[in-house]
């Protein structure tokens, strides 16, 4: 009465390159960031002019009237100021991310390997760093031993741990349970030798992805210590001290404050995005997640 | 019973939308009647469609799922239906008990309340009449310390309580037919008896006609006058109980019974049907049981045999048993 | 159940002196003088010495530690240097601007959040969804202070609405009050937008595929009441969650945002108390930021323990 099933027809697999059409987040934050960073390396050889040299004649002159994107109130390129400034938002929050993201990594894995009172220590640790945000902590430090660069990254850094500490250990732990795994265990191999041929290679990819995002947050925090003055101390441009500044102008020069914020928002999306492209792209078990 | 059946299913196909735009049919040809206050089981394996079958009755397909043909619910056929239309049915005159109690509940609603909205939502009772009604309703599901109960969690119950809960919810609006998917295949066999008597009393006191679908031909054969055999998306073969189960016409029936373990200490092997039960995309040419069959003849790969109808009430759809009922 | 509770405000005690003795300790290890912070290098080394015994520099760490601990318990922070008043009455005056500047911007961004999180799941992969999606990055992505710029720049100075910045007070009337602290908890509160929307919707959408779901529309209950009756209860229990993990930031932010605004709270006497050199005020205002997102954790833990009935302990 009927015909067999029809056989299922599939569409030939994308290849190459034609791939990355299928993933927006991926090759939109990858663009952002690729074009973020080459500006930044750029803005250490070479700038349209030197960010620092004031043309108080040329002052607060919208864009395209002079430079490409206008001058501030002391007659400085904005253009210029935000190339540099790219570099100095960059550096810092790598660092940052970085260290703070080796350190917590390491206290993450050692929490999941030891369990017990290590593990209890380290999440209460966490929630002892994680109740005083990067600026407070910042503001402390500053107040102390003053503010800079060097305050900005510590405080940073010193945030990152328990948010790293926190997604390695719950994926360490993960880990730990899988059957390989308890089979070493049950031939004896050490827990660091496990961790170190097991765990890690097992957690790396959610590092990376954990790592992106917070290289946008760690920006956003730098822009925010900048804007307080925490940051680096002029003359070093830094998008933060650009929209302070650009406060007293809001109404004679508008573009002051928003050149600086565009900059900075879109680098965070761009992080964010590569960061979730770059998880569905790792670990493609995700459901739901948006715009891809 | 009246003349026309309740629930008449004529021509039922539902296929799945796959990704690429092409479609794997599931379920082919499916046609039944079910008089009002009768009994049917669908019995079939896993993969065999059967809780496809229950859905697209209650027009809960998933959205990937097509339906065409005919399911007529006292003359109305649900598939033209709007939804707006099925939601006044849902519940009202159809109601439906799940497979898994553990997860069929809120958890975060009182079992009273759950019971309750059906009345509040249909008849548009007012929650403190609906809940009264509701711990009546656990009452008659035996639910001890009905009062205090309906004020509990689904989370403080058993599995069993929990689908004394699933009855309560779906015969509060006494609806004329009652789908119950696998009702105590995740139940202990102890508690599995008292939750099918409590369903069998209930549905014969409020007259109700139940479709109830199961792997467990004890079930069925407990429960159901008439019965229908599933593999692969279509019936098999039908008719009363009884007849089919003492006298099955379809190999595959034939070879379900036989897997049925019985206690005979002859320590011999237990009956199976080998081979595996076929993904939808992996049909055998021909008649879809044709390459498990032990009665298999060069004519059952051809094409697939039709559903034949016979005067006794039963049909099938096999050529072998065909050539029986010649003789 | 009371044990759960018991439990949590023991842990929520020893993480609230965990911090108080970190915060007491970076204070100290720091190298710096407080006293010559506060009174400049060129004060003369009998000031110094006068005013480090004022402040009971001279004793060993552990009794400073804890003659501050039972200061914070009777009330008594410290008189601010620069202000000359008790540093409690300045906190308590603060609190009643960051407060419900904070609770203004939970509000905001729930408002936003819950509503697009729930349809964009419902929705899913339409093109609502794919918009939503994007807006929410957006919020995600701006720098609050920046967003707070912007709304000066369209609101105050472009069309006249709103004022630019500062606090009459909430003696000038509740709602003089409430609409200076509007555009703050809108530049506030769209971050955090961003962030909840996301996570209500892949809450949701985990949980419209739960059985009981199901079983609503079996019931009769048209797709939008199961969504709405069913599912979204059950699924803003990580939305919570999450909000109290995010009050970490909404402190970060409201620090800066009143620094824009010119609101008198407790961010911008955290920022005065910096540039002033201020210490004393510095260590308890810190300690009390630190202490509010604790306390809100646990406040959230406790609305678990409400939205989910499971949890409350006497389950099978």
């Amino acid at each position: 009465m009927s015909a067999p099933a029809d056989k299922t027809t599939a569409r030939p697999a994308a290849s190459g390159p034609w791939r990355l059409l299928r993933r927006p987040n991926l090759t939109i934050g990858g663009a952002i960031i690729l074009v973020l960073v080459a500006i930044a390396l750029l803005s250490l050889v070479w700038t349209p002019l030197p960010p620092a040299k004031m043309q108080i004649i040329h002052k607060l002159k919208p864009p395209l009237a002079y430079g490409l994107l206008g001058t501030d109130q002391f007659g400085r390129d904005i253009a210029s100021m935000l190339m540099v400034g790219a570099w100095n938002s960059l550096s810092t929050a790598a660092v940052a991310v970085t260290l703070g993201g080796a350190a917590g990594t390491a206290l993450g894995v050692l929490a999941a390997a030891r369990r017990g009172l290590t593990e209890a220590f380290v999440m209460r640790a966490n929630d002892v760093i994680f109740a005083v945000p990067p600026i407070l902590s910042a503001m402390m430090l500053g107040a102390m031993i003053g503010s800079g660069r060097f305050t900005a990254i510590i405080a940073i850094a010193v945030f990152m741990v328990p948010v790293f500490a926190r997604v390695t250990a719950s994926a360490a732990r993960q880990i730990w349970a899988r059957d390989y795994v308890l089979a070493a265990r049950g031939a004896g191999k050490g827990s660091l030798l496990i961790t170190v041929e097991h765990v890690l290679p097992n957690i790396s990819s959610q590092i990376i992805v954990q790592a992106t995002i917070q290289l946008g947050l760690a920006i956003l925090t730098e822009a925010g210590l900048s804007f307080l003055g925490l940051g680096m101390p002029p003359p070093a441009p830094t998008w933060g001290r650009m929209l302070a500044d650009a406060q007293t102008y809001l109404a004679t020069a508008p573009w002051l404050a928003i050149l600086p914020g565009l900059a900075i928002a879109l680098t965070v999306f761009g992080f964010n995005m590569l960061g979730d492209g770059l998880r569905d792209l790792l670990d493609p078990r995700e459901k739901g997640r948006m715009g891809g | 019973m009246t003349d026309t059946p309740l629930l008449s299913v004529r021509d039922l196909s539902v296929s799945i939308r796959l990704g690429g735009g092409s479609r794997m049919p599931i379920l082919t040809d499916m046609a039944f009647d079910l008089d009002a206050g009768d009994t049917l089981g669908v019995v079939g394996e896993s993969g065999s469609g059967k809780s496809l079958l229950a859905l697209s009755i209650m027009g809960l397909l998933p959205g990937v799922a097509e339906a065409s043909g005919t399911i007529a619910l006292a003359g109305e056929n649900l598939l033209d239906a709007s939804e707006e239309r099925l939601c006044s049915i849902r519940g009202d005159r159809i109601g439906m008990i799940f497979q898994e109690p553990m997860t069929a509940l809120n958890p975060a609603m009182t079992i009273g309340d759950q019971i309750a909205e059906g009345l509040v939502w249909h008849r548009g009772l007012f929650w403190r009449d609906a809940r009264a009604k509701a711990v009546d309703l656990l009452d008659q599901v035996k639910m001890p310390d009905a009062r205090r109960r309906a004020g509990t969690y689904p989370h403080e119950m058993s599995g069993g309580q929990r689908q004394r809960v699933g009855i309560a919810i779906a015969l509060a609006l006494k609806p004329a037919l009652l789908i119950a998917d696998e009702p105590t295949t995740a139940l202990d066999v102890t508690v599995q008896a008292e939750v099918l008597d409590i369903l069998d009393d209930l549905a014969r006191e409020y007259g109700m006609a139940l479709l109830l679908v199961s792997h467990d031909l004890g079930v069925i054969a407990r429960m159901c006058r008439r019965m229908l055999v599933m593999y692969a998306g279509r019936r098999m073969e039908d008719g009363e109980t009884r007849d089919v189960l003492t006298g099955p016409r379809n190999p595959y029936t034939r070879g379900l019974i036989a897997a049925v373990p019985k206690r005979i200490s002859d320590g011999g092997r237990l009956a199976t049907i080998r081979g595996r039960v076929p993904g939808f995309d992996q049909l055998p040419p021909g008649c879809v049981f044709s390459n498990r069959c032990p009665d298999v003849i060069d004519a059952c790969h051809a094409g697939e045999p039709g559903w034949t109808s016979s005067a006794d009430g039963r049909g099938v759809r096999c050529i072998r048993a065909e050539e029986e009922e010649k003789q | 159940m009371l044990t759960l509770i018991a439990r949590r405000l023991g842990s929520l005690v020893l993480t609230l002196a965990a911090v108080s003795i970190l915060i007491f300790i970076v204070m100290d290890v720091l190298p710096g003088d407080p006293a010559a912070i506060m009174l400049g290098t060129s004060a003369s080394p009998d000031t110094l010495a006068a005013l480090r015994r004022e402040l009971g520099l001279d004793q060993p760490l552990p009794v400073r530690y804890f003659l501050w601990l039972g200061g914070l318990v009777t009330g008594d922070l410290g008189n601010s240097y620069t202000y000359g008043v008790p540093v409690a009455g300045l906190i308590a005056e603060r609190l009643a601007v960051t407060l419900p500047l904070a609770f203004m911007a939970i509000l905001i961004s729930m408002l936003i959040a819950i509503p697009l999180g729930v349809v964009s799941a419902a929705k899913r992969n339409s093109g609502f969804d794919y918009l939503a999606g994007v807006f929410s990055q957006m919020f995600i992505a701006v720098p609050g202070f920046w967003v707070a710029l912007l709304l000066i720049l369209a609101f105050s100075i472009s069309l006249g609405w709103m004022p630019a910045g500062g606090f009459p007070g909430w003696d000038a009337g509740l709602l003089t009050g409430l609409k200076a602290l509007l555009l703050p908890a809108i530049a506030l509160g769209l971050p955090q937008a961003g962030v909840l929307t996301r996570v209500t919707r892949s809450s949701v959408l985990e949980v419209l595929h739960e059985d009981y779901v199901r079983t609503a529309r079996a019931k009769g209950l048209p797709r939008r009441a199961a969504l709405w009756r069913h599912a979204v209860p059950n699924a803003l229990v990580p939305v919570i969650t999450i909000l109290g993990l995010q009050f970490t930031f909404l402190i970060a932010g409201a620090i800066l945002i009143e620094n824009v605004f010119n609101l008198p709270g407790l961010g911008r006497l955290a920022y005065q108390a910096l540039t002033q050199r201020d210490v004393i005020v510095m260590q308890d205002v810190v300690l009390f930021f630190a202490g509010l997102v604790i306390v809100m954790n646990f406040l959230v833990d406790m609305a678990y323990l409400v939205l989910d009935p499971r949890l409350r302990g006497h389950g099978r």
